[in-house]
């Protein structure tokens, strides 16, 4: 699914990358990286950003960027021991 | 010897520049960029050294300028040793950079900064061990109280002195094959970077990096696609993909060996964004923040514009008595005196506050979260959030607005934002809109020019983004933790940006000062009058507004003062009518930014975005003025 389809507190993995170059390597630099996990935090209405929690550090991302991301649910912690 | 400091935007890198630099510390662009950096003379151990406060970039891929021109300094013989700051919160993400620094072999030193907060989360990191790990010297800091800083520059010192061996990190079996064979085509061409530091780079797909190798070694482009696809077949993704996820990988390695997680101590920090990034209470405390923020800096401005301005009066008239008789040195000396004054007088005292006041939002970490709230509302202008600073900082003055530009990310955007927000009324033509308008017409109709601005910015911005095509990613942006500012590292910003306006825009303000004078003097304003004609005339004004009108390009903020001598009264409504008011203060606050405003446009974007924006804003006034006064007819004003 896309990143934007998610809600809020879910637990998600990184499947892909923006398209365009430079916002690759944008998000690439602030620790988004195919596999990584990711909390979606919050969501700004009228197709406002995103907010990301991502190995501890928040990111803000845009929605066209945030429309373009494949993600996949993680379980969420604590459910994987049963 | 040079040091740099290298680190990711929000480690503090720039907090421990500010320790050690002085006040002399000066600012500079990398050729042909604007790329900026800070250096200073540093005394350490006798000798005086060099220290570079390299602009603060996540990565060395050379996906933005900064990148790719921190990556080539460093890898020059311009740096003796490197002084990476990284963030004991984020260790892996900074480790992530470490590891690309080591890879460039130059000597180092790593400095974890920030281990208070680290602390209050309950973090505590082992320095030996990752000093065993890594094989540079790891040193303990808290810039922001300057602890540790005398210890970490002993020690970059040392380690330019007797340069120890680096090792790179080592990949995966097949990445590093990879890396072998590249390398061994690159012996003996000369390579910017060291030469498996190139071909990793090769590898990861540095476009600009791979022209210039394929320059001085033609056959290598081939085999550095062939690398590139291998790697990707075996994988199942891009090799940049893969080499990315292995440092990173790495990286978080590292931090599972050094760091072990305490208990975490809650704050306030962490319930604050419930509250400052919700849809509503945000918004209500955005709202709130900014005009707090604004009150205060008309309140100081206010408080000391007056006394000040009355100081060089005095001073001039002064001038006046003793050098009568000499007529022409007269004029010149008071417009000298004047052109001093509007930048000391009416400038400083609203710029310095503001500068202030920005510098600490900007450390306390609100801007990122502005950028946040106001995201949706500036695609609407199709730009993104970060985009709202040059806003604010255009209320204040459009030349910090178009130098705060350089945070985004593309010409386009940089373009857009620099155009819009020189139409943003600043404190000059504020000055007109409040003794002309709201001064003779009533408050409601200075505050329907404000209204009017924001919806003729909002349309100029559609329109201009519609003409340009090319589309921005949008908003990509780290929030980071609120922090309480160090009071040194504000006045330290504050100063460096008012020493800028002191050197691109005052020089600026004092000439158009001058040509004033000696327009006036030699009688020339009458036929300037007479030039700018048909303008007035079109939009109803007496020509004698024509001086004042065409001497606004100079000196914005002495418009009404020049409308008065023009006029011959400052009893504007003896001279004008209501409308005639309105129509003026319009197009003062639109058309063409100010002298000073033109001069950082060209040196930030060029000759042809600053004609560009400077016909953008006359026809957007010309159009809103001939609206505002057939819309003032129709309604019998």
């Amino acid at each position: 699914m896309r990143l934007t389809d998610a809600r809020p507190g879910e637990l998600l993995a990184l499947r892909s990358m923006p398209a365009d170059a430079g916002a690759e390597g944008q998000v690439r630099s602030l620790g988004l990286l195919p596999g990584v996990a990711l909390r979606l935090v919050r969501r700004a209405p009228f197709r406002g950003p995103l907010l990301l929690e991502v190995e501890g550090r928040v990111i803000a991302l845009g929605w066209k960027i945030a429309s373009g991301l494949e993600v996949s649910p993680l379980p969420a912690p604590g459910m994987e021991a049963g | 010897m040079r040091i740099a400091l290298v680190g990711q935007p929000n480690c503090g890198k720039s907090t421990l520049f500010n320790q050690v630099a002085g006040y002399k510390a000066h600012t500079g662009n990398f050729p042909g960029t604007t790329v900026v950096y800070t250096e200073s003379k540093v005394r350490l151990q006798g000798d005086v050294v060099d220290v570079v406060d390299l602009p603060g970039t996540y990565t060395l891929a050379g996906t933005n300028p900064a990148e790719r021109v921190t990556l080539r300094y460093l890898a020059s013989t311009d740096v003796d040793v490197i002084i990476n700051v990284l963030d004991a919160t984020h260790l892996s993400q900074g480790l992530d950079m470490t590891l690309e620094l080591l890879e460039l072999q130059r000597p180092m030193v790593l400095a974890v900064n920030l281990l208070d907060e680290a602390d209050r989360l309950g973090l505590r990191i082992d320095g030996s061990r990752l000093q065993r790990e890594l094989g540079v010297p790891v040193l303990p800091l808290v810039a922001s109280k300057g602890r540790g800083v005398r210890t970490l520059f002993n020690a970059a010192f040392q380690a330019a002195r007797n340069p120890q061996p680096i090792t790179r990190p080592r990949y995966g079996r097949d990445v590093e094959d990879a890396l072998a064979g590249l390398a061994d085509a690159l012996r003996g061409t000369p390579t910017p970077l060291h030469p498996e530091a190139t071909a990793l780079k090769l590898l990861e797909g540095d476009n600009e990096l791979a022209a210039e190798t394929a320059r001085a070694a033609p056959a290598l482009a081939p085999l550095a696609a062939r690398a590139q696809r291998d790697l990707a077949e075996r994988r199942g993704q891009p090799a940049r993909w893969v080499v990315w996820g292995e440092r990173h990988g790495l990286a978080g390695n590292l931090e599972h060996l050094v760091v072990t997680q305490g208990e975490r101590r809650s704050s306030w920090r962490d319930r604050l964004d419930d509250v400052l990034l919700h849809p509503v209470a945000g918004s209500l405390a955005l709202a709130l923040i900014l005009i707090a923020f604004f009150q205060a800096v008309y309140a100081t401005g206010n408080a000391i514009e007056p006394p000040l301005l009355a100081l060089f009066q005095t001073w001039t008239s002064r001038l006046h008595a003793s050098l009568a008789g000499k007529a022409l040195l007269d004029s010149l000396v008071i417009g000298l005196l004047q052109g001093v004054a509007g930048g000391a007088a009416i400038v400083m005292p609203y710029l310095i506050p503001f500068l202030l006041g920005l510098g600490f939002l900007e450390d306390v970490g609100y801007l990122p979260r502005l950028a946040f709230l106001m995201d949706a509302l500036m695609h609407r202008l199709g730009l993104h959030g970060k985009s709202v600073v040059p806003f604010i900082l255009g209320y204040g003055c459009s030349v910090p607005a178009v130098m705060s530009t350089r945070i985004l990310e593309n010409r386009r955007d940089r373009f857009l934002a620099a155009a819009l927000s020189t139409l943003i009324p600043c404190s000059a033509r504020l000055v007109v809109v409040f003794g002309l308008v709201a001064a003779y017409v009533g408050p409601w109709a200075a505050a329907a020019i404000y209204v009017l601005n924001l919806f003729m910015i909002a349309l100029t911005g559609r329109v201009l983004s519609g003409m340009m095509r090319e589309e921005s990613p949008g908003l990509i942006i780290e929030i980071p933790p609120y922090r309480l500012p160090a009071a040194r590292s504000v006045l330290a910003k504050a100063w460096y940006r008012v020493r800028e306006f002191m050197v691109e825009a005052w020089p600026a303000l004092i000439i158009g000062s001058l040509v004033l004078a000696l327009l006036t003097f030699f009688g020339l304003t009458r036929w300037l009058d007479l030039l700018v004609r048909p303008l007035t005339w079109v939009l109803g004004l007496p020509a004698a507004t024509g001086v004042p009108l065409a001497f606004g390009i100079l000196r914005k903020e002495l418009s009404l003062v020049m409308l008065g001598q023009a006029l011959g009264t400052l009893e504007f409504d003896l001279a004008l009518t209501q409308a005639q008011m309105i129509t003026f203060a319009v197009f003062v606050v639109f058309y063409i930014p100010c002298l000073a405003t033109l001069v950082v446009l060209r040196r930030e974007l060029g000759w042809r975005a600053m004609g560009s924006v400077a016909a953008v804003a006359t026809v957007v006034a010309l159009v809103v003025a001939l609206a505002v006064r057939g819309g003032l007819l129709l309604v019998g004003i």
